[in-house]
């Protein structure tokens, strides 16, 4: 296929990336970011040095350029320190417009979404994020300012695309650069970066005419990868318009989205695993005693987490809209397949590399790297990144179905002549074993047989069995339709294990009370420890039971769980007090209860008796 | 006539959890008022109770807090007043247990509550013998309180009724 061709399928599906209202940063070309970027690199123990200063680098330069040194980091460093009194007057700009346009107001606080393990992470998160690397709090808003600069000289919107032909797919894969990721500064989120690579992958095949067609689409969100981010292109949840799938691009963060829609994003830290896991077999055990209704089995990645820090993504498209009908529309296309040099060669980090150990406020590197310079699962794989290495493209389902029929009707007939040469044989050692078992001179073949017929037995039933699966499998194949057949839409979304859903708005009614009580719980609760702590030294364990218990029950109140919590309460205490009764009184329950097992056995065995007389 | 069909009847066990939850609030009392005499003096002269109740209501007020005759007397009327509490509770619980309101359902649970917390507490303090008739007491009580059947009925909202058909 001709470049030109493949650029003229990338604009047929090209996607409809829709904002959140306050998003500063856009899909935009790299040529122009690397431009007003310097290069640096940091060596272990020693401070950054800058290689290429700003205005010297282009992208040629940096796809050229021999960037040595294994334990090295390179990176482009895209914004400058702001002066004082430059962030004053940018502050002051910015609050001045927030207020006239209302940019970004979130509809209900994080913390008041999550419960009061989540939210005593979240301060300690907040804590350990003053003592880690990170992004300099004006880096967010001398890049708005530059971005917008930027913006004004040159306003055309860009993606990069790659075709990728493997396995009798069309791989169309979308690469969004974003200057800069505002996720915590923007929108109250988890980090902040510099420069932000975003993918969407549709899944396109040619049929028997040559005709492409589109069967799925996968967008990228944070670090998930697999069946999960996969969509049927006929699935509902996929808006289109035309050929165009619909993005919504959370705010800040860039992460893509089917929906729009506030996400709660938890995020798992390593560190508490081992405690969630604790924590999940306690909750296994008090939901036997507490007789929770646990028809079937939770995989432990179903269950939700437990020690995690909530964030927000807001993806509700009510801002900016780029592409096929929108007010903005993208520019045209540039292939970085094969790859250019500043994709193949810079594998360094695309923005300010703050040494973060979570690496959450490192930038990214290039489409074609991670951040320690191996080459991404999604470049070099693209069908295995979105689950589709066991998706066979509609094309060829059809002979495959056929193959699969003859396959098994074939494995039917041996086993069939399997077991009737078996049953044969069963027939025959049976019937040798009736006209010798009273000869008491074949004691030995007697018992040879005996065992034979056992061992052929549990053979039989073996293929016996195995003919019931194959047969089943065999009916299920010739029952199945095709893809396209309407009925067959349910399996579109047979592989989705954890669907992203945006948040109900029914929990949006808890209330102002609520979502103060969410923000100032654990600040309220630090500072009764402290003053039980100075004024009631004596009664410090009643006091803090006292204070937990008066946290958790308001919690509950808020929430709407106080049902539950009375119960939980009511349960502990009958176990403790049982435990108590048996501890007291151990030789007392033992005999009463075999007294009473004694009388319920003479009861029983005496009915039966006189039932009988 | 329209009429609604439920889709879960009432448990047969309400009936039953009603008698015993309005019979225990006489049962708190009892025990409440044993505690502060603690030689069941009520029950064979009310005129030596009343005097023994005084005494001890007396004693709290001149030394709350402090060890009188191996008791801490205000511990003792602080899990008086908690029995009370406990069985008007029970009472109220038992009274409106069968309009399926869900509130009498954690009324019920709530007076189980407090019944258990002071039969705990007098076994950490004294181990009275009252201690385990209300832990023996209250268990049965959660336990039948958290039946499933008794516990759905009350937990499923009511409007989890079937559709109104016509007969």
């Amino acid at each position: 296929m001709s470049e030109r061709e493949d650029i003229e399928l990338l604009k047929r599906f090209e996607p409809i990336l829709k904002f959140t209202k306050g998003e500063q940063f856009f899909p935009y070309n790299v040529a122009d970011y690397v431009k007003k970027s310097s290069l640096w690199v940091k060596a272990p123990n020693t401070p950054a040095e800058q290689l290429v200063p700003d205005g010297d680098l282009n992208l040629e330069r940096l796809g050229n350029m021999k960037l040595e040194g294994a334990r090295n980091v390179h990176y482009l460093q895209f914004i400058s320190p702001m002066t004082l009194a430059e962030m004053a007057e940018f502050r002051f700009k910015e609050l001045r417009e927030a207020i006239r346009t209302r940019e970004f107001t979130p509809s209900r606080s994080r913390l008041a979404r999550v419960g009061f393990l989540s939210r005593l992470i979240d301060m300690v998160f907040s804590l350990v994020l003053l003592l880690r690397g990170r992004v300099p709090g004006d880096s967010a808003a001398a890049a708005r300012l530059t971005f917008k600069k930027m913006l004004k000289e040159r306003r055309t919107f860009q993606y990069y695309g790659r075709v990728v032909r493997e396995s009798g797919w069309i791989v169309l894969q979308y690469w969004y650069f974003y200057p800069f990721n505002s996720w915590r500064s923007g929108f109250y989120g988890a980090n902040d970066h510099e420069a932000d690579w975003e993918m969407v992958n549709i899944y396109v095949y040619e049929d028997e005419h040559g005709e492409v067609k589109p069967s799925w689409v996968a967008y990228a969100c944070h670090n998930f990868s697999g069946d999960d981010l996969r969509r049927h292109w006929d699935d509902p949840e996929v808006q289109k318009v035309g050929d165009h799938p619909i993005v919504y691009v959370g705010g800040g963060s860039h992460a893509s989205y089917f929906t729009g829609g506030e996400y709660l994003t938890e995020l798992v830290l390593p560190f508490f695993k081992s405690f969630t896991k604790l924590k999940r077999r306690m909750d296994t055990v008090l939901n036997k005693i507490f007789q929770e209704n646990q028809t079937q089995e939770v995989d432990d990645e179903d269950k939700p987490q437990v020690f995690t820090i909530p964030f927000v993504d807001y993806a509700t498209g009510d801002g900016l809209s780029i592409g096929q009908g929108c007010e903005e529309s993208w520019a045209i296309p540039i292939l970085i397949d094969p790859p250019q040099p500043w994709v193949k060669n810079f594998r360094g980090l695309w923005g300010y590399y703050a040494q973060d150990p979570f690496s959450g406020e490192d930038a990214p590197a290039g489409p074609r790297y991670n951040r320690d310079g191996t080459v991404r699962l999604a470049w070099f794989d693209p069908l295995g990144w979105a689950g589709m290495e066991k998706v066979i493209p509609p094309v060829e389902q059809s002979a495959l179905l056929n193959s699969r029929k003859t396959d098994l009707l074939k494995c039917i007939e041996e086993l069939t002549q399997e077991i009737n040469h078996l049953q044969q044989l069963q027939y025959q050692r049976g019937f040798d074993l009736m006209a010798i078992r009273e000869s008491s001179h074949l004691r030995g073949e007697i018992a040879q047989l005996l065992q034979d017929l056992d061992d052929e037995r549990q053979l039989l039933v073996e293929k016996r069995r195995r003919l019931t699966v194959e047969q089943e499998k065999l009916e299920v194949l010739e029952a199945l339709k095709l893809e396209d057949a309407p009925d067959q839409k349910i399996f579109y979304r047979a592989h989705i294990k954890h669907a992203h859903q945006p948040q109900g708005k029914n929990g949006e009614n808890l209330g102002v009370l609520a979502e103060i009580w969410a923000a100032i719980s654990i600040g309220l609760m630090l500072i009764g420890m402290v003053l039980l702590i100075n004024f009631a030294r004596p009664f410090l364990v009643y006091g803090l039971v006292g204070l937990l218990l008066l946290m958790i029950t308001v919690e509950a109140v808020f929430k709407r769980q106080l049902a539950n919590l009375v119960r939980k309460v009511a349960i502990f205490l009958a176990v403790i007090s049982l435990a108590v009764l048996v501890y007291k009184f151990f030789w007392f329950i033992l005999m009463a209860g075999a007294v009473i097992i004694g009388l319920y056995l003479i009861i029983t065995n005496l009915r039966e008796l006189f039932v009988r007389k | 006539m329209p009429l609604r069909k439920e889709k879960h009847p009432r448990p047969r066990l309400i009936p039953t959890m009603m008698v015993l939850l309005i019979l225990e609030f006489p049962f708190l009392i009892f025990m409440g008022l044993n505690l502060l005499t603690n030689r069941w003096s009520f029950l064979t002269s009310w005129t030596l109770f009343w005097m023994q109740f005084q005494e001890a209501f007396s004693l709290f007020l001149k030394t709350p807090g402090e060890y009188v005759r191996d008791e801490i007397l205000f511990f003792d009327v602080l899990l008086f007043a908690v029995l009370v509490v406990s069985g008007a509770l029970a009472l109220m619980a038992g009274l409106t247990l069968s309009y399926r309101r869900k509130m009498s359902w954690i009324l019920g649970l709530l007076a189980q509550i407090g019944t258990l917390v002071v039969g705990l507490s007098l076994h950490f303090m004294h181990q009275t013998t009252q201690a385990y008739w209300l832990m023996a007491f209250g268990i049965m009580m959660v336990l039948h309180l958290n039946f499933g059947d008794i516990r759905e009925w009350f937990v499923k909202p009511i409007d989890d009724l079937e559709e109104v058909v016509n007969v």
